[in-house]
C-alpha cells in the first residue's frame, strides 16, 4: 500500500527512526491517511501509539505533544490510545508536564462523537486535575483541542460545542484555512472573553498533515522564543532543534528549510531561511487574536539575534517586516537604527544611508543617527561630510561608547583632509574619552608629522607599535616612523625601521624610495642606488628614481654615469628641477675637464 | 562518595543555583564528586537523558532543592531516581523545606531526610556520617529522617559564623560563570527584622553573617573576567551595615568591574549619598520591600516602615538615576479591599512601573513564618480542606478582611495595571 509520500508504512519502531539527541518540547504525532483501498487502520494505529509510548521517555520536562488525525480511519479512537499513554505515563512519573493538542476536523453533525471522546478525556485528565488541586501547581495535564474548519462560517454552528470545551478546560483553538483569513476577521468575533484560545491559519485546504505541521510548528517556534529569556539557534540547537514529528518512519527532526527534511550536511545553519518563513506562517493568526505586538516582539527578536549571529544581510527583511504597516512614528529608533546597521555591516551603505535619513527626519536630534550617517559618509571616503556628521553627532550630546568612536573618526577623517590640527584637537578628545589603541596613536603621528612635528611624531608612532597594530597596519606604522625619523635627521635610526617594513612588504616603492634616501644622507651611496633601482623595478615610469641613482653616481664621482642617468629621468619628466640642474653642472664639469 | 544536587524550577527560566553551588563547593573540599543539575522551564532534559546521566554517575546521594511549589514534583523526582538507582540517599533542603514537619515523610516516602540546619555543616555532617558506615537510621545533627520504626529529629546544629568558612562556588569552578546572563551572589544571610509573613527569622535568628569585602570582591573579579558583568545580590538586606557596604561599593569603584548590579534592601537604610555611590558602582535597580501602603497592616506583619521614608527612599533612587522595583503582597492581615487597592495606588503614584519585581503576588503562608504557625491570630482564615503534611496553607486562605473573591479581584486588578502581563521576574 502507498501513502502521501510514495513510502510504504512498515512497523513503527524508535530503533529504525532517528533517536533525538535533545529533549523534544513539541512534538507531531500523525496519523496519516492512506491512499487506496484503505486496510488495517486500526493496526497502524496500534503501531502508531506503541511508538507515540516509545517516543515519551524523549520528552522534555515540560512538552505540548500534538496529534494530527487523518480524514480517513478513526482519529477519535487514536487520539484517546495516546491520551490514555500519556496519562500513564505521567502518572508513572510525577514531575512531567505534558499538554496533549488533538487537531481534528469538526462539524456540527459530529458533535455527539467528539462529545464522548472528550467526556473520555475527562476521566483521563481528572486525576491530574485533582493531584493539581491538592498540591497547589497547575494540572501535569492537559488537552487543548485544535478544531480544523474548513471555512470560518462553519465555526458559529459549532460555538455550543466550544463552550462546551471551554467549561470543561479544554480550551480549544480553531484552524482555518488562509484563505479564510478575511472572513474570519469579518463573522468571527473573539470579544472579551473569547470561546477559544488562538485562531491557526494554514495553508492547507483540508485536513492535511504537512501543511499542518507546517504552521503549527511555526507557532510553537514564536511560543518559544515569547516565552525564553534567550533564543539561540546555531548548527547545534536550531530553532526547531527541540521539535520533532512521530509518523511511520519514527521519530523525524523538522526543518522549513529543505521541505521538512533537516539537511546537516548542507552545513548552512538551518534557521536563517525558515525565519522569513515562520513569520509569514503566523503573522495572520497573531494579528486575528489580537497579538500583534507579540508578532512584532517574535520579528524583533528573530531579527535581533540573526544580527547578532552575523546574518546581517539576512536580518534586513525581517526589519523590514516589523516595521510594515505602522505609522513612522510607531517605529522605535533604536529599531531603525539597528536595521541600518545590518545594511552598513553587509557592504549596503546606500540602503543604510536611505534608513539614516528616513531616521534623521523622524528624530532629527538623535546623535546616534548623525553619528551612523558619519560612518556612511566615512565608508563613501567623503571625508569633509563625514567629519561634519560626527560633529554633529558630538554637538548633540552622544554619549559612549560612540562619543570616543565618533571623536576618533572624526580626527581620522580630517588625516585624511590633510586638517592636521583639526584632527589632532579631535584625536586627544578620543584619547580623553578613554580610546587608547594603535590606530589613535598612529593617526596622532602623522597629524605631528603634518603639523611638522617629526620628533613628537616619532614618539607616537612608538607607541603606535607598543600598543599592538593589527597585522594590516604594521607595515603603516613602520614606514611611517621611519619617515618621521628621516624628517628629523636621524637616518641612521631610520633605516632598520626600513628594514622591519621591508620584511612585511618588499614591493613598497615609497619605502625603498625612503631607504634609499636615508642612505644617500648617510654617504652609503652604493646601499642607496640598489634601492632606487628597486623603485624601478616596481615602477619603471618612476622618473624621480633615475634621478636619485643619478644623485648618488654624481657623489661617487660617476659624472658621466650620472649625466646618463639624469637625462634618462628628464625624457621622462622634464620637470626635476634638481636633476636639470645637477645635469647642467655635470655637463659643464665635463666640458671643463676635456678643455683642460 | 557522588553526589548529585538537583535544582528544578519549571516556573521560569534557569538561573545560577548559587545555594546549590555552596553546597557543592562545600563538598568538593571535602573530597567528594558532586554533579550540580539546574532545570529551569527553558531546560532541555528528558528522562532519557536523566537516566543516561545517574546511570554514569552513580550518585550515593542525592539533594535536591525544595519549596512548597515544587515539592511534588520534587519528590518525583526522587521516585525516580530510586528506581534507577535504589541505593541513592534522597534528601531535600531549601528554605521551605527546613520548617516541614518530620511527620510528611509518611507523604513522601521516596525523600529520606530533611535538611534543618544550614546546607553546607549538615551536609559535611551527613557525608562524614555516611563515609563511617553507620546508616542514617539513627540520628545525624542537623537532620531529620526516618529510623527503624519511626521518624527522627537529630541535633541542633549551629552555622558558621564566618561565612567565608564556606568555599566560593565560583572561585572554585563549580557554578561555570560563561555563559551565565548574570551572576548571583549572596554577601550576606540573614535579615535582623521580624516580618511576620517571612521565614527568614525563625532560619537565621534576628542576626546577619557576612562574607568578606575581600572574598565579595575576588568573586566579582572573577566573574568579571570571564566575561559576566551582571550582578544579582539576593541578600534581603543588602545595606544593613551601611559603613560596610560603603566599602564595598568603594573597592568596587576602584576595580572599575563595569559591573550592573541588581540588589533589594529596606527603604529605610538608604540615603542620597550612599546611593550615589550605588550609582557609580554600577547599580541599575533597587528593590525595596513595601508590602503594603497601609500603616496598619504594616503594624500587624511587624515591618515597621514609615511610608514617607518608602516615598523618600524611591524619589532618591531615581533621582541618583537608579530604576526602582517595590515588592508588594495583597491578602495581608488587616488588609481590607481598600488598603490592596490603595497599594497600588501607592505604587504607581510613586512612578513605579507596574513591571517584573514590582508585580506582586498574594501572601503565601508557608512554613517557618510566624503566620504559619498561628494563622488565626493573624485573622487568617484557610480553608477548610485537608492538606498532605508537606504542604502549607500557601495561597488557600481568606482574611477576616478580605474574602476569596476579593483577594482575586485584587489579583485581577494587579495583572490590567501590569506592563508586562504580570509575569513575575526575579532580578
Amino acid at each position: 500500500m502507498e501513502y502521501e509520500n510514495g513510502r510504504s508504512f512498515s512497523t513503527v519502531s524508535l530503533e529504525e527512526g532517528k533517536v533525538p539527541t535533545t529533549a523534544v518540547t513539541t512534538l507531531f504525532c500523525l496519523q496519516r491517511a492512506a491512499r487506496g483501498v484503505p486496510q488495517d487502520l486500526r493496526g497502524r494505529d496500534v503501531r502508531m501509539c506503541r511508538a507515540f509510548r516509545e517516543s515519551l521517555p524523549y520528552l522534555n520536562l515540560v512538552s505540548t505533544c500534538y496529534l494530527v488525525g487523518s480524514r480517513d480511519g478513526d482519529a477519535a479512537r487514536f487520539f484517546l490510545d495516546c491520551v490514555e499513554e500519556a496519562g500513564d505515563f505521567l502518572a508513572q512519573h510525577g514531575f512531567l508536564q505534558v499538554s496533549m493538542r488533538p487537531v481534528h476536523a469538526f462539524s456540527h453533525p459530529e458533535t455527539e462523537t467528539w462529545m464522548a471522546l472528550y467526556e473520555r478525556f475527562l476521566l483521563c485528565l481528572k486525576p491530574f486535575q485533582q493531584e493539581g488541586y491538592r498540591e497547589q501547581i497547575v494540572a501535569r495535564f492537559r488537552i487543548f483541542p485544535v478544531l480544523f474548519f474548513p471555512h470560518a462560517d462553519a465555526v458559529e454552528s459549532c460555538r455550543p460545542f466550544l463552550r462546551y470545551l471551554k467549561g470543561n478546560f479544554f480550551l480549544p483553538s480553531l484552524l482555518l484555512p488562509m484563505t479564510e483569513a478575511r472572513a474570519a476577521a469579518k463573522g468571527l468575533c473573539s470579544g472579551s472573553d473569547p470561546d477559544w484560545e488562538r485562531m491557526y491559519f494554514t495553508r492547507a485546504e483540508f485536513l492535511a498533515a504537512e501543511p499542518i505541521v507546517e504552521t503549527l510548528r511555526s507557532h510553537a517556534v514564536c511560543d518559544r522564543v515569547l516565552d525564553r529569556s534567550g533564543t539561540d539557534f546555531s548548527e547545534e540547537r536550531p530553532l526547531c532543534g527541540e521539535i520533532r514529528v512521530l509518523e511511520d518512519a519514527g521519530l523525524r527532526p523538522v526543518c522549513g528549510e529543505t521541505g521538512n527534511r533537516h539537511d546537516r550536511r548542507s552545513g548552512r545553519v538551518p534557521c536563517v531561511p525558515c525565519v522569513p518563513n515562520i513569520l509569514g506562517e503566523v503573522e495572520e493568526s497573531f494579528r486575528q487574536d489580537g497579538r500583534e505586538g507579540s508578532w512584532r516582539q517574535v520579528a524583533e527578536r528573530l531579527a535581533g539575534v540573526l544580527q547578532e549571529k552575523g546574518h546581517k544581510a539576512e536580518a534586513v527583511p525581517v526589519w523590514d517586516r516589523c516595521f510594515r504597516g505602522r505609522p513612522p512614528g510607531d517605529i522605535p529608533l533604536h529599531q531603525r537604527l539597528q536595521k541600518a546597521l545590518c545594511r552598513y555591516d553587509s557592504g549596503d551603505l546606500e540602503g543604510a544611508m536611505t534608513d539614516l535619513a528616513e531616521a534623521c527626519r523622524l528624530h532629527p536630534d538623535s546623535p546616534e543617527v548623525r553619528f551612523y550617517m558619519g560612518r556612511c559618509e566615512f565608508g563613501w571616503r567623503d571625508y569633509i561630510e563625514a567629519a561634519d556628521r560626527f560633529s554633529e553627532a558630538l554637538e548633540r550630546g552622544l554619549a559612549n561608547p560612540m562619543k570616543q568612536e565618533a571623536e576618533y573618526l572624526r580626527g581620522e577623517s580630517h588625516v585624511h583632509l590633510e586638517e592636521y590640527e583639526e584632527a589632532l584637537r579631535a584625536l586627544r578628545k578620543a584619547e580623553e574619552e578613554g580610546r587608547a589603541d594603535s590606530p589613535l596613536y598612529f593617526y596622532q603621528g602623522l597629524c605631528l608629522l603634518g603639523t611638522g612635528d617629526p620628533s613628537g611624531a616619532v614618539a607616537l608612532l612608538q607607541k603606535a607599535w607598543t600598543a599592538g597594530p593589527s597585522q594590516g597596519d604594521r607595515f603603516h606604522v613602520l614606514f611611517y616612523t621611519a619617515h618621521a625619523l628621516k624628517e628629523s635627521g636621524s637616518f641612521c635610526e631610520a633605516l632598520p625601521y626600513c628594514e622591519r617594513a621591508e620584511a612585511l612588504d618588499a614591493n613598497h616603492q615609497e619605502l625603498f624610495n625612503l631607504k634609499g634616501f636615508c642612505h644617500f644622507k648617510l654617504g652609503q651611496h652604493e646601499a642607496a642606488i640598489r634601492c632606487f633601482r628597486r623603485c624601478i623595478e616596481i615602477d619603471p615610469r618612476s622618473a624621480i628614481d633615475y634621478a636619485n641613482i643619478g644623485s648618488n653616481l654624481r657623489e661617487m664621482g660617476d659624472l658621466e654615469g650620472a649625466a646618463a642617468v639624469y637625462r634618462q629621468a628628464l625624457a621622462m619628466d622634464p620637470d626635476i628641477g634638481f636633476a636639470r640642474e645637477s645635469l647642467q653642472r655635470i655637463e659643464k664639469t665635463l666640458k671643463s675637464g676635456s678643455a683642460a | 562518595m557522588n553526589i548529585l544536587l538537583l535544582e528544578y524550577n519549571p516556573f521560569q527560566p534557569v538561573q545560577a543555583p548559587i545555594s546549590l553551588g555552596y553546597l557543592a563547593a562545600t563538598a568538593k573540599r571535602d573530597g567528594h564528586q558532586v554533579e550540580v543539575l539546574a532545570l529551569g522551564s527553558d531546560s532541555g532534559m528528558s528522562l532519557h537523558e536523566f537516566s543516561g546521566r545517574i546511570r554514569r554517575f552513580c550518585p550515593d546521594m542525592a539533594g535536591f532543592s525544595t519549596y512548597q511549589r515544587n515539592i511534588f514534583l520534587v519528590h518525583g523526582w526522587a521516585k525516580f531516581l530510586k528506581q534507577l538507582h535504589p541505593e541513592c540517599i534522597t534528601v531535600i533542603g531549601g528554605p521551605q523545606a527546613v520548617f516541614l514537619p518530620t511527620r510528611a515523610l509518611s507523604d513522601l516516602p521516596f525523600f529520606d531526610m530533611i535538611c534543618r540546619a544550614e546546607g553546607e555543616r549538615a551536609l559535611l555532617e551527613l557525608l562524614r556520617r555516611t563515609s563511617t558506615g553507620r546508616g542514617v537510621s539513627e540520628p545525624v545533627s542537623g537532620w531529620s529522617g526516618r529510623g527503624r520504626a519511626s521518624f527522627w529529629d537529630g541535633p541542633a546544629l549551629e552555622p558558621a559564623t564566618d561565612l567565608d568558612d564556606y568555599p566560593s562556588p565560583y572561585l572554585d569552578g563549580t557554578l561555570a560563570v560563561a555563559g551565565m546572563g548574570e551572576a548571583i551572589l549572596l554577601a550576606s544571610r540573614g535579615c535582623p527584622y521580624r516580618c511576620s509573613f517571612c521565614y527568614t527569622p525563625a532560619a537565621f535568628g534576628k542576626r546577619i553573617r557576612v562574607h568578606s569585602v575581600d572574598r565579595v570582591l575576588e568573586e566579582m573579579k572573577w566573574i568579571a573576567r570571564n566575561g559576566v558583568h551582571r550582578f544579582w545580590f539576593a541578600d534581603p538586606s543588602f545595606t544593613f551595615d551601611a559603613a560596610r557596604v560603603q566599602g564595598l561599593l568603594d573597592r568596587i569603584l576602584s576595580l572599575d568591574l563595569q559591573a550592573e548590579i541588581w540588589l533589594e534592601t529596606r527603604a529605610d537604610l538608604v540615603d542620597a549619598h550612599l546611593l550615589g555611590m550605588m550609582k557609580r558602582a554600577g547599580v541599575h535597580t533597587v528593590a525595596y520591600g513595601l508590602e503594603s501602603a497601609s500603616e496598619e497592616v504594616l503594624r500587624r506583619i511587624r515591618k515597621p516602615l514609615d511610608l514617607r521614608q518608602v516615598e523618600q527612599a524611591v524619589r532618591l533612587t531615581r533621582e541618583a538615576g537608579i530604576h526602582v522595583e517595590l515588592f508588594s503582597q495583597y491578602g495581608l492581615p488587616g488588609e481590607r479591599y481598600e488598603d490592596a487597592v490603595k497599594t497600588l495606588r501607592f505604587v504607581r503614584e510613586n512612578g513605579v512601573e507596574v513591571r517584573g519585581n514590582t508585580n506582586p503576588q498574594q501572601m503565601q503562608i508557608y512554613f517557618g513564618s510566624e503566620i504559619q504557625r498561628c494563622p488565626h491570630e493573624y485573622g487568617i482564615l484557610p480553608f477548610d480542606e485537608p492538606l498532605p503534611a508537606y504542604l502549607s496553607v500557601g495561597a488557600r486562605f481568606e482574611t477576616r478582611w478580605m474574602k476569596a473573591q476579593e483577594i482575586q479581584e485584587i489579583g485581577r486588578l494587579w495583572k490590567q495595571a501590569s506592563l508586562d502581563g504580570g509575569k513575575h521576574i526575579v532580578s
